[in-house]
């Protein structure tokens, strides 16, 4: 293990991407920070910068007016960053599928800059604090041991 | 004021002006008005106590329907006025010179649906994002999703509405 994803392991820094989202997702993103949850006794700490963040964390399915935000700020973010899908609509949609406004999911609009990039995927409208928190663990756990075998 | 002394004062004082005046109940009540009209028709209902709730756009084949939402609180009533915008113009008087609060709203229009608001004092942009084609409507009943945007995604004309009804006869 390099100290790159050594680096990765622990204490990963999130930043929040809203690329679509209703809301719902991004406040129980919120309760995660909350004194009920405090995922900060981990070390995950939301970040006012891509640059200083291992993990995007996305909401809310890509707009047309989001999509090249969303790559610019997936270029910004530290390699090796993990992007954490939170949400139904960043899954697959969720009910925006086939939507005027809409350029597709974020996991498919990250794939167009970076096509290795670790994506995680969070389901659920919204997911439970409980889910967002397993699935960051989760999705590190992966994206550790998929780059020090790479 | 009772409420059916403001209908029937609406309807003698703009007799001219209406196409058509439709009493769906007591507290709602639809005035159809032709473009040239429309602008007159706002201010009158906003100056006899209206407030301009919101707007919102129809398409109607020929036209695209414009409905500004009056409602008069102390009287407990909605009066809404239809403006048809005729297409292929779909040009109308812009009230946002009477309101500046139907400035957005008008944008809104403007953008789904493709109303021309006259006079308008701010007609740029307000939802779509900055790369969607110009002259494409996506609220019009004649947009086609596959046609006007590259999804990459093969959605049938009628949103697969066919397939689910054949589906149910087969039961």
């Amino acid at each position: 293990m390099n100290w790159k994803v050594w680096g990765l392991s622990k204490s990963p820094w999130v930043y929040h991407v809203n690329v679509g989202a209703c809301n719902n997702c991004d406040i129980e993103i919120l309760d995660c920070l909350t004194p009920r949850f405090d995922v900060e006794r981990f070390g995950m700490l939301l970040v006012p910068s891509p640059r200083h963040a291992d993990a995007l964390l996305v909401t809310g399915g890509v707009t047309r007016q989001a999509r090249p935000r969303l790559q610019e700020v997936y270029r910004q973010t530290a390699k090796p960053c993990i992007v954490l899908c939170v949400g139904a609509c960043a899954c697959s949609m969720g009910i925006f599928a086939d939507c005027y406004h809409m350029a597709g999911p974020p996991d498919k609009v990250i794939r167009e800059v970076d096509p290795n990039a670790i994506i995680a995927y969070v389901p659920g409208c919204p997911p439970k604090p409980e889910a967002i928190i397993a699935g960051a663990v989760k999705g590190l756990q992966a994206a550790c041991k998929l780059l020090s075998q790479g | 004021m009772k409420r059916n002394q403001l209908v029937q004062q609406v309807k003698t004082e703009l007799a001219d002006r209406l196409a058509d005046v439709v009493e769906r109940n007591a507290k709602r009540v639809y005035l159809t008005v032709e473009p040239e009209h429309s602008l007159a028709v706002n201010r009158y209902l906003f100056e006899h106590g209206g407030r301009l709730a919101t707007a919102t756009g129809v398409d109607c084949r020929d036209w695209i329907e414009v409905c500004y939402h009056y409602c008069f609180d102390p009287l407990n009533v909605v009066i809404t006025v239809k403006a048809k915008a005729y297409k292929p113009a779909c040009e109308l008087d812009s009230v946002a010179t009477l309101f500046p609060g139907a400035n957005f709203i008008e944008r809104e229009i403007q953008d789904l649906l493709g109303a021309r608001f006259l006079n308008h004092p701010d007609p740029r942009r307000l939802l779509l994002a900055d790369d969607w084609p110009e002259g494409v409507y996506p609220l019009r009943k004649d947009y086609h999703h596959e046609a006007h945007v590259n999804t990459g995604r093969a959605v049938s004309p009628d949103h697969g509405r066919a397939r689910v009804l054949s589906a149910l006869r087969r039961g």
